[in-house]
């Protein structure tokens, strides 16, 4: 059994190039162009590392959808003909390596770590926080981010507005204001809160059906938003 | 309106955003209810005649006052909702500014056009 | 624009990017069902924008159109009625407010959901992600209403097309 694993290559012009990979069970897209890569061509560029979603290097579009290459089963794709193309969004360093400076920067500009009012307590703590089981389970899931950038490239208004942080640094906004440990919550709303803030969101929900780690940045979102059209700040 | 943008938080003119959508869901429903739901169609259309024609309606206080509710609310939504279309699709200072000034003064040119109509069709 | 003095430059890589922007933006291939209606809701709500912009604009003839300020003549301004209903009637602008009447459904309908789901309403709570990784934001509740719209739209234009065309 063989599929045609078509990958983009951006010299000298964006374009396509085809290649027959022999499939074997348990292949995945990684193993497909990493396959390519060792016999057929050597020069095609892709990033990847842990081959298990825990790097999130991997990141590019498998048949049209933001997908992790090292997380996706060739058989689950239910198709001979796999098209492999860099994310959305980014711009394109080579074939199917993107820059993500962007996206980085978007992620610090939110303050993504726990910010005390007593700086110095935080600094040399003389006992730990404590925190409920349930207050965990209200930011836990957006803790496991690994910033693979797939909701980033899926999201429609990160495509338009450059400016817009986009659902992974919202949804990390959200998880340290929804820490119970945290107080920065008017430093990050300062940030959040403009033209170009969180009131760009529209719900498309497309970040959360992408996430490979079953976070939910769409939910995450709108419960932020809710802090920030509440009329007592 | 928007460009108290320099003054209004951004979650300010979205939370009016989204309450001025629910005022047209009400106004809106009413003014659609004269037009479709009750009486012949035809009729309604006319100028003068039914009970809910054209000119009836602005004489009514009730019913003249939902629809200038309703041309407010429209007003604000719709140029809102281009505004935002139009800041996404492209950034800078300029461009920002120039999107509020013509979008208001479309819309304040549309509601004192349509406050116009109202307040003169009540007189004839 | 409160943010105005925090603007960030833009990365020098943007310039690159935006190549793909159009397609990106608004064509929801191969997404879930939200990005649809997210598509849907933008188009309808320009859509109904641009009918409200005429509405008024013909609406305003009641009383003689642009060129008259004063409280006009009952035979001149019903005339001028008459005459904008006559020019109206025609098979072009009715099928034109069957489309709006099945967009501005859509919109209504739509926008109640987007309304509810950011005020945090029937998105589900926070939770310990499991496999399969199903995302609690897009529920059945959401795709539910979406279709409900769609299919209340449809409705809507079928009204409609009795009432114009019936």
């Amino acid at each position: 059994m063989e599929i045609s694993l078509s990958v983009s290559r951006s010299t000298p012009k964006r374009h396509f190039e085809e290649f027959t990979i022999p499939l074997q069970k348990g292949m995945t897209v990684l193993d497909a162009l990493i396959y390519a890569k060792e016999n057929l061509d050597h020069s095609i560029a892709m990033r990847y590392s842990c081959r298990m979603a825990v790097c999130g290097s991997c990141g590019m579009k498998v048949n049209g959808r933001p997908m992790l290459a090292c997380y996706t089963q060739i058989s689950e794709l239910k198709s001979n003909r796999i098209k492999v193309e860099p994310l959305d969004n980014c711009a394109i360093i080579r074939d199917l390596v993107t820059d993500f400076a962007e996206f980085f920067s978007h992620h610090k500009s939110v303050h993504p770590y726990l910010i005390r009012n007593d700086v110095k307590e935080q600094d040399n703590p003389v006992k730990e926080f404590l925190q409920k089981p349930e207050e965990v389970e209200k930011y836990l899931q957006y803790s496991y981010c690994i910033k693979c950038g797939l909701c980033y490239s899926a999201c429609p208004t990160v495509a338009a507005d450059k400016e817009f942080p986009g659902p992974q640094a919202l949804a990390q906004a959200y998880r340290y204001i929804a820490d119970s440990r945290d107080e920065g919550i008017q430093k990050r709303i300062d940030v959040i809160d403009t033209a170009h803030g969180i009131a760009r969101c529209h719900f498309a929900g497309t970040c959360s059906s992408v996430c490979p780690k079953g976070i939910d940045p769409a939910q995450g979102i709108q419960l932020l938003r809710r802090y920030t059209l509440s009329l007592k700040r | 309106m928007f460009f108290l943008g320099d003054y209004l938080r951004e979650s300010r003119i979205m939370l009016l955003h989204y309450f001025s959508g629910v005022g047209i869901l009400v106004s809106g429903a009413i003014h659609l209810v004269l037009v479709f739901f009750v009486g012949s169609y035809e009729e309604n259309l006319s100028f003068d005649g039914g009970i809910f024609s054209v000119i009836a309606v602005y004489r009514n206080f009730a019913f003249a006052f939902t629809l200038e509710l309703l041309l407010i609310f429209v007003a604000f939504h719709a140029f809102n909702g281009l505004r935002v279309i139009l800041i996404e699709l492209y950034q800078g200072k300029k461009w920002e500014m120039s999107v509020n000034w013509v979008l208001t003064a479309i819309a304040a040119f549309l509601v004192i056009y349509g406050t116009r109509t109202v307040l003169l069709a009540r007189l004839i | 624009m409160s943010s105005s003095a925090k603007r960030t430059p833009p990365p020098p890589v943007y310039k690159a990017r935006r190549a793909s922007l159009l397609r990106s933006w608004l064509w929801p291939a191969r997404s879930n069902l939200g990005r649809w209606a997210y598509t849907m809701q933008r188009v309808s709500g320009v859509g109904v924008s641009l009918y409200f912009l005429a509405h008024i604009i013909e609406t305003g003839n009641v009383v003689g159109g642009l060129s008259m300020w004063s409280v006009p003549a009952y035979d001149i301004a019903k005339n001028n009625w008459n005459n904008t209903v006559d020019f109206l009637k025609n098979p072009l602008f009715d099928l034109g407010l069957v489309i709006i009447g099945f967009l501005l459904t859509f919109h209504t309908f739509n926008g109640l959901r987007l309304f509810f789901s950011e005020f945090g309403y029937g998105i589900g709570k926070p939770a310990r992600p499991d496999y399969p990784y199903k995302p609690k934001s897009q529920n059945t509740l959401q795709d539910l209403i979406i279709w409900l719209s769609a299919i209340l739209a449809a409705l809507a234009a079928v009204y409609a097309l009795n009432v114009l065309f019936g």
